[in-house]
């Protein structure tokens, strides 16, 4: 559990923009939420590995880059499955939002 | 035009801003506007020489000692073959900036090529999924860091808190692989 909220769904809506590899993501919801979420290393890629397994996920590597002394990055995308995933918790935050705004 | 006319208005503290400026790459991205303090010192530096304020010291081609007095009338103390002028001081103001530029640019190699090394060693014992994905994001977030300026400390924090995290995951991710590969064999042979 990330501060103020789970990590499993920063990381969704962290690749509703787009595909990601972990460092990116971790970046993504630092800048998006003006750092006041950070998704740190020692979970995301346990969180990112599980996510795979339930079919959230699918990931590949990329070329190898001289930056990581020749090791790809592993890309994540969304499957069909975690982007309904991914929708079904926007909408619930949503939610969760227009509750607090109501407040 | 433009260019004229801020050397006419600014003299030749433009002058020095445009060659740095010009230099950039040597001194690395952003770093004038950071050195312009340190520009505008040497600047007044040299006045503070021409009024005979300053005593200096030259050893080597290097400047070797200075020291400020109080007293209008001192003499400044140059060193035979040395004269007091803009482009001395400029040329005192450019190695310095380049010697600070590549004893960071060395720092930062250094640190990277030692990253590079732990990273290797840990690489060896490690599954490749694990060694690519976040021994790679961590050699990518070393680099970046290093770019940004972030003090040596936090970086080489980062880079052991980088193995320990791989080590760790290595262990959770072979177990939860044995734990498949053990009920498939389960399933198989009942």
């Amino acid at each position: 559990m990330e501060p103020g909220v789970h990590a499993r769904t920063a990381i969704l809506m962290a690749l509703i923009q787009g595909k990601g590899f972990g460092l990116e993501l971790i970046d993504r919801v630092k800048d998006r939420t003006k750092g006041k979420i950070a998704l740190h290393q020692g979970s995301v890629y346990p969180l990112l590995r599980a996510m795979e397994d339930e079919g959230l996920l699918k990931s590949w590597d990329d070329e190898p880059s001289d930056v990581r002394a020749g090791r790809p990055r592993r890309y994540y995308e969304l499957t069909a499955e975690g982007l309904r995933a991914a929708r079904e918790q926007s909408k619930t935050l949503a939610g969760l939002l227009k509750f607090a705004e109501v407040l | 035009m433009l260019h004229r006319l801020m050397a006419a208005v600014l003299g030749e503290r433009y002058l020095v801003y445009k060659f740095v400026n010009k230099h950039r790459t040597m001194a690395g991205k952003g770093e004038p506007r950071l050195k312009w303090r340190e520009i505008d010192g040497y600047m007044a530096m040299l006045g503070d020489l021409t009024e005979s304020k300053i005593k200096i010291r030259i050893k080597d081609g290097a400047l070797d000692a200075v020291s400020v007095s109080s007293e209008d009338s001192a003499a400044p103390y140059v060193l035979k073959g040395f004269t007091v002028n803009y482009d001395n001081v400029l040329q005192w103001t450019i190695k310095k900036l380049m010697a600070e530029h590549v004893m960071e640019e060395e720092l930062r190699l250094r640190i990277v090529k030692r990253a590079e090394n732990v990273f290797g060693i840990t690489s060896a014992l490690l599954p490749p999924r694990i060694v690519n994905e976040e021994l790679g994001d961590a050699l990518e977030d070393v680099q970046s860091r290093l770019a940004r300026g972030r003090p040596h400390y936090e970086i080489r924090l980062k880079i052991w808190a980088a193995v320990v995290w791989a080590v760790f995951h290595s262990g959770t991710y072979l177990l939860k692989r044995l734990g498949k590969a053990v009920s498939s064999f389960r399933r198989t042979s009942k």
